[in-house]
């Protein structure tokens, strides 16, 4: 029992050692060889990252408000869209919304780029949000049809049959039991757009400051203390929001087991 | 409801979809194809394969395409093979909290974060470089193999197998619970299978068969794959998302034909591995 628990704890330090160094690179300045810490343990990259034109607190708030108008916008249309193809499976349809699911962000985002400067919206923050949207969308699509309960139609039917229209059968079956699978896919869309680098780069010029974009620039000017606290930023986002619908996800599918 | 009625909500529903995605990505693909074969841009000068064929016949165009189609091979290929090694030689994790948390971290790292992981610890002044000095193993940062830009894209392989490994574990420990695989390798057993054999003609077989459509899938993000490359890739060949990146970024618009034609290919290929995944899952589904 104990040599389980020392393997356990083994194997969680292994994991997550290489993690621990995001942490010690970014309490401290510089990095020079063959130091193991950095040169001086200052903690200036979080003490600067309020100050400065592009602060990684104002690429966070931009890149959170990026999150929720597209994770709110996608997730509703993709949970009609999703309920939609469920209902009438089509091969065509389903390629279609699979495409920006497997294609990668960054060469559309390329041939994109000469699309969006003839409508003059490159380099601007509705360019990149309009290029995000269309992954979103599919993705969302993607989440709801794959994961659309067969529990879910029956409730629809049973209202249905009591007499409801369209506005009842949403208010009192969909959304009632789809509320945990609408909360993941916020929660999925938003982890899209807040680490997207590719349409931000493709599309943004520069001019729409994210914590991916701002990630990047760091790494360009080698200031890797300052890279590694926005990857812990960056990091810290994902792993909350992939835990967070773990947690929903297996607590639906409790509700659910208890309902049956 | 009526016949009519049915077919008009069966339209209003399929509207967004092809109107929001359908359409931009018909766009997107013509876009590219059109501007590949001269029938638009800045240089259209009608109907050309010439920009198809330099691209093929360009060896740094083809050792791009060798190298994004070997490294998303090889990766997926490692990450499938440990992910199914953990499964079967632990085939009660899919049940451990503690495992499955380590997996869900692991699911929400992002790619370029596994990306500046392996050249904090694997590049050529990283950790493993400086502990080796320390240990009077090495005398200069140079001492130790690094996997930043390295000849063999190690690097890229590491990352991407970090970034795919998560998915394929948790898919793989669910699935051995629903094919109640503890059951299955104890009736082999009993029926005189050795443990050797029961990995390999039972285990194997039939978690490769059910995960045949997420192995592809993983293929086609790692194919598709932009932060590890442009993070860990070297400068010639560069994975097919970089280059194609920075052909059409570049100042010499004379360059933009062949890098839509890049485009193109990887859109025409990933099509048509898109469509093998979807034939696949719905023959799975037949089967189920």
């Amino acid at each position: 029992m104990q040599n389980k628990r020392k393997r356990t704890i083994l194997i969680l330090v292994l994991v997550f050692l290489p993690y621990a160094s995001l942490l010690i690179l970014s309490s401290g300045s510089g990095w020079s060889f063959p130091r193991l810490f950095p040169d001086r343990i200052d903690f200036a990259p979080w003490r600067t990252a309020w100050s400065g034109r592009y602060t990684l607190l104002m690429a966070s708030l931009n890149t959170v408000v990026m999150s929720i108008v597209i994770s709110l916008a996608s997730t509703s249309l993709g949970l009609i869209s999703g309920r939609a193809l469920k209902r009438q499976e089509s091969m065509l349809l389903l390629f279609v919304v699979y495409l920006p699911f497997v294609l990668s962000p960054v060469i559309v985002g390329t041939v994109l780029y000469d699309i969006e400067s003839r409508l003059g919206i490159v380099s601007s923050i509705l360019g990149v949000l309009i290029a995000q949207f269309m992954f979103a969308y599919a993705f969302a699509t993607v989440f709801f049809y794959e994961l659309w309960d067969s529990r879910i139609q029956r409730l629809e039917q049973l209202v249905q049959t009591l007499g409801g229209d369209s506005r009842t059968v949403w208010r009192h079956s969909i959304l009632p039991s789809a509320s945990g699978l609408i909360a993941v896919c916020l929660i999925q869309t938003s982890i899209f757009v807040w680490l997207d680098y590719g349409l931000v780069s493709a599309l943004g010029g520069g001019n729409v400051p994210t914590v991916t974009l701002l990630l990047f620039s760091y790494l360009r000017e080698a200031s890797i203390n300052q890279a590694s606290q926005a990857a812990i930023v960056l990091l810290v986002g994902s792993v909350l929001a992939c835990l967070t619908s773990a947690f929903i996800l297996k607590r639906t599918r409790r509700r659910v087991g208890e309902q049956l | 409801m009526n016949l009519k009625a049915m077919n008009n909500t069966r339209l209003w529903s399929r509207l967004p979809l092809f109107a929001l995605i359908g359409m931009p990505m018909a766009w997107i693909i013509g876009y590219s194809l059109a501007y590949s074969v001269g029938l638009i841009g800045l240089f259209s000068s009608g109907f050309t394969l010439d920009h198809w064929q330099s691209c093929l016949s360009n060896t740094s165009a083809g050792r791009s395409i060798l190298l994004s189609i070997s490294v998303a091979a090889i990766s997926t290929g490692i990450a499938t093979l440990l992910a199914i090694m953990t499964v079967v030689l632990w085939p009660g994790c899919g049940k451990n909290t503690t495992f499955l948390a380590t997996v869900c971290v692991g699911l929400g790292t992002p790619a370029v974060v596994f990306a500046l992981l392996v050249s904090h610890w694997l590049g050529g002044g990283g950790w493993l470089a400086r502990l080796a000095w320390h240990l009077g193993l090495i005398e200069q940062p140079s001492g130790v193999f690094s996997l930043v830009g390295d000849r063999f894209s190690l690097g890229i392989v590491v990352a991407q197998v970090c970034t795919s490994i998560p998915l394929l574990l948790l898919f793989f420990s669910q699935m051995w619970e629903t094919i109640k695989g503890d059951k299955l390798t104890e009736l082999a057993a009993t029926l005189g299978a050795s443990k050797w054999q029961i990995k390999s003609s039972v285990a194997l077989p039939i978690l490769l068969r059910r995960a045949r459509s997420l192995i592809l899938l993983s293929f086609m993000f790692n194919l598709g794959s932009f932060e590890i490359p442009l993070l860990l890739g070297r400068q010639s060949p560069q994975m097919l998302s970089v280059l194609t990146q920075r052909r059409t970024g570049q100042f010499d618009i004379s360059q933009r034909p062949e890098s839509f034609a890049l485009s193109s290919m990887y859109f025409l290929v990933t099509s048509g591995m898109l469509i093998l995944y979807l034939s696949w899952r719905r023959i799975s589904a037949k089967q189920t």
